[in-house]
């Protein structure tokens, strides 16, 4: 037994090392990454993790040395010649201590913000990610959610009947809340907008989607958009694991439906990685060509209605203090920034910023789909979150609106943990409780201020 | 470490071991009386009606038979439940209050769907203003919950009565009227009740218990 162990031990050594060497034929970028860093340390002060617990383990430098040292040592002259003094040394082959590391980093690219270089330690954890995939060594909970998302075109595994049970269920909610007939679309073909949110928008927390269908109503543009009963849901794990066949692979369901629909526009829900992966990676790269539909995000265009002055509010159904948190993938890599301050300042009485914010906000703690990892449930609560607690009691904030499902777990877990007095939701749940409908905002019973 | 809860619950003399989240640990052990103990700390006071058993029994029977449990909407469709009844039912949610009375394991909930647990329901209560004496600062503020909470205190036996809920109806009718209390002879005529009894409903006194509890201000 022990022989196979050491074969395979020797294998995976083998296996990493290439994998390392390659990236000296891959893009420029995370080679330049490899060369670069000065270790100033610059990154370990920016870090959610780090600021947590600061530890060797929990640095940022120190575990994308992990790949780096072992890119020195087999690709470049110095790093050959000089060995440890030019921070080269082979890897140790010891896989476990990798995949708790890499699992480690929210990817939130707070350290690439502030780092003299612009070194992205997101991108090195991403191929530190997808060495361990390549081996089999994702942790299950990972593996699980791609595989569902895979298998229905849905992380929540949820078929296209209970979907449009949802729908029938909250068109429902909705003419309770004003007494009228709200529509969401589904499968319309020829709908100038395509709707794709994270299914726990619709399935979990659906008041951002009602959110949405009001705002459409109001604008008289009900036959205008519509959801899809097989695709409903954004959120793409192939990002988190690092496996780019994956992430291809769950993506062009969603482009193939947007075609077939015949859409002018993917209009992406309140979903961060979802966005950015359409916006910034499919679009930008040009995953599947030149394609007819443009991808815009849901918050950019009711930010629009609003400062075109087309949608009324009464701010009084939100009177509690509110603040929002911005998701790294909107805040840091999309440059959503504004947007959704506009809708919830028009909104809510009492809006109140977190600093730092925009593209300097710290991590959930939960970013880089560790939020979906309940394993490390006590290190999301006491390290990787701590800073974002801290930040939120600082405002005296009753509600966080977020606009990314997997902050909004890690929220409602560090609530219930460190059993703080606040509450989470969406910026369009703000939207759907205030917004004046025949001059009439919603009645519920069930909201506490 | 304070954030972790507490290891065993007892009901109704049972004791039933929890998971780290205040969850049943094993689903086997889960029984009514397990559901009733439970649905009053997930805030469920005065007993589960029809209408939180049939929450119950549905969440059951996904899991004993599909073993699966339905996300928050498709349970709420598939019951005829608005989000708002919801609620209304079960303060503390779906997944953190429904199921949890319904004995499934947290485990068991996150493997199924993770999103399950994504629910972001409002955990929090607004807390009662007292006075330094311990007495709710608004006589208008007093619900059901606070006198749960003050015989909780109490550690009664037999927790809030309807013997309890009368005395305190008729204690807060007459301030309303008066802006006064009852003498204590007045109340015992009142509702019919001696003294042995009295000390029995309200072992702390008739002004810091019987007024406590019914939301009376302090009268020295």
């Amino acid at each position: 037994m022990s022989d196979e162990n050491t074969i395979s031990h020797e294998k995976v050594r083998e296996e990493v090392i290439n994998a390392i060497k390659a990236i000296d034929n891959g893009p420029q970028v995370l080679k330049l990454y490899m060369e670069m860093c000065a270790r100033c340390g610059t990154c370990a002060e920016q870090c959610p993790v780090y600021y947590g617990e600061p530890t060797k383990e929990r640095n940022p430098v120190l575990r994308s040395d992990l790949i780096r040292s072992t890119f020195k040592k087999h690709t470049t002259i110095a790093g050959k010649l000089l060995g440890a003094l030019d921070g080269a040394g082979d890897f140790d082959g010891d896989m476990e201590k990798w995949v708790t590391q890499f699992y480690e980093c929210t990817g939130c690219r707070r350290c690439a913000t502030f780092c003299p270089f612009g070194i992205d330690n997101s991108v090195i954890t991403r191929k530190g990610r997808a060495i361990a995939d390549k081996l089999g060594l994702t942790p299950d909970t990972m593996k699980s959610v791609v595989k569902t998302s895979l298998e229905t075109h849905n992380t929540d595994g949820a078929s296209p009947e209970a979907f449009k049970s949802a729908i029938d269920f909250l068109e429902e909610e909705m003419k309770d809340e004003h007494g009228i007939d709200i529509k969401i679309p589904v499968d319309v073909e020829g709908a100038e907008f395509f709707y794709v949110p994270p299914s726990g928008d619709v399935l979990v927390n659906p008041e951002a989607t009602t959110g949405i269908a009001k705002v459409f109503y109001v604008l008289g543009m009900q036959d205008n958009w519509t959801m899809s009963s097989k695709c409903f849901d954004g959120a793409n794990y192939g990002l988190f694991t690092g496996n780019d066949t994956d992430m291809k692979a769950d993506n062009k369901p969603y482009v193939d439906e947007a075609i077939s629909l015949g859409s002018k526009y993917m209009f992406m829900g309140e979903c961060g990685h979802a966005y950015r992966i359409m916006k910034m990676m499919m679009e930008k790269g040009k995953w599947w060509g030149d394609l007819p539909f443009k991808v815009v995000n849901c918050m950019e265009w009711t930010a629009d209605q609003i400062e075109a002055g087309r949608l009324e509010f009464d701010k009084s159904k939100n009177p509690m203090p509110v603040t929002y948190h911005d998701p790294c993938n909107f805040g840091r890599s999309c440059g959503i920034v504004e947007d959704p301050r506009v809708i919830l300042k028009a909104t809510c009485q009492d809006f109140r910023e977190m600093y730092p914010n925009r593209g300097e906000n710290w991590c959930c703690g939960g970013g880089g789909g560790l939020s979906a990892m309940d394993d490390i449930h006590d290190f999301r609560m006491n390290v990787s979150g701590r800073k974002k607690m801290e930040q939120v009691k600082d405002t005296g904030a009753k509600y966080v609106a977020t606009a990314c499902s997997n902050c909004k777990r890690q929220f409602m877990q560090l609530i219930e943990y460190h059993k703080a007095d606040f509450a989470v939701g969406g910026v369009h749940d703000m939207l759907s409780r205030a917004i004046m409908i025949n001059g009439k905002a919603a009645e519920r019973i069930d909201y506490e201020s | 470490m304070s954030n972790i809860e507490p290891e065993t619950v007892t009901f109704a003399g049972k004791i039933y071991s929890l998971d780290q989240r205040g969850f049943l640990k094993s689903p086997e052990q889960w029984d009514e009386d397990f559901a009733e103990g439970m649905a009053e700390v997930q805030e469920i006071y005065g007993g589960l009606t029809e209408k939180h058993w049939d929450l119950i029994h549905y969440i059951r029977r996904k899991f004993t038979e599909e073993e699966t449990i339905p996300v928050v909407v498709l349970a709420c469709a598939d019951n005829n439940l608005k989000l708002s009844d919801l609620r209304f039912l079960f303060p503390t949610g779906y997944h953190r209050g429904a199921c949890r009375i319904a004995g499934i394991n947290y485990d068991f909930m996150y493997k199924t769907n993770f999103w399950l647990t994504y629910e972001t329901t409002t955990l929090q209560k607004e807390e009662y203003k007292l006075t330094h004496r311990g007495f709710l600062e608004d006589f208008s503020k007093w619900d059901e919950r606070f006198a749960q909470i003050i015989i909780r205190e109490w550690k009664l036996p037999g927790g809030l009565t309807d013997r309890h809920r009368e005395i305190i109806s008729y204690l807060r009718d007459f301030y309303e009227r008066m802006k006064n209390i009852p003498t204590f002879f007045e109340m015992c005529k009142a509702n019919n009740l001696d003294v042995d009894e009295f000390k029995e409903l309200f072992p702390e006194g008739y002004r810091r218990g019987a007024c406590r509890i019914a939301g009376l201000p302090f009268f020295g």
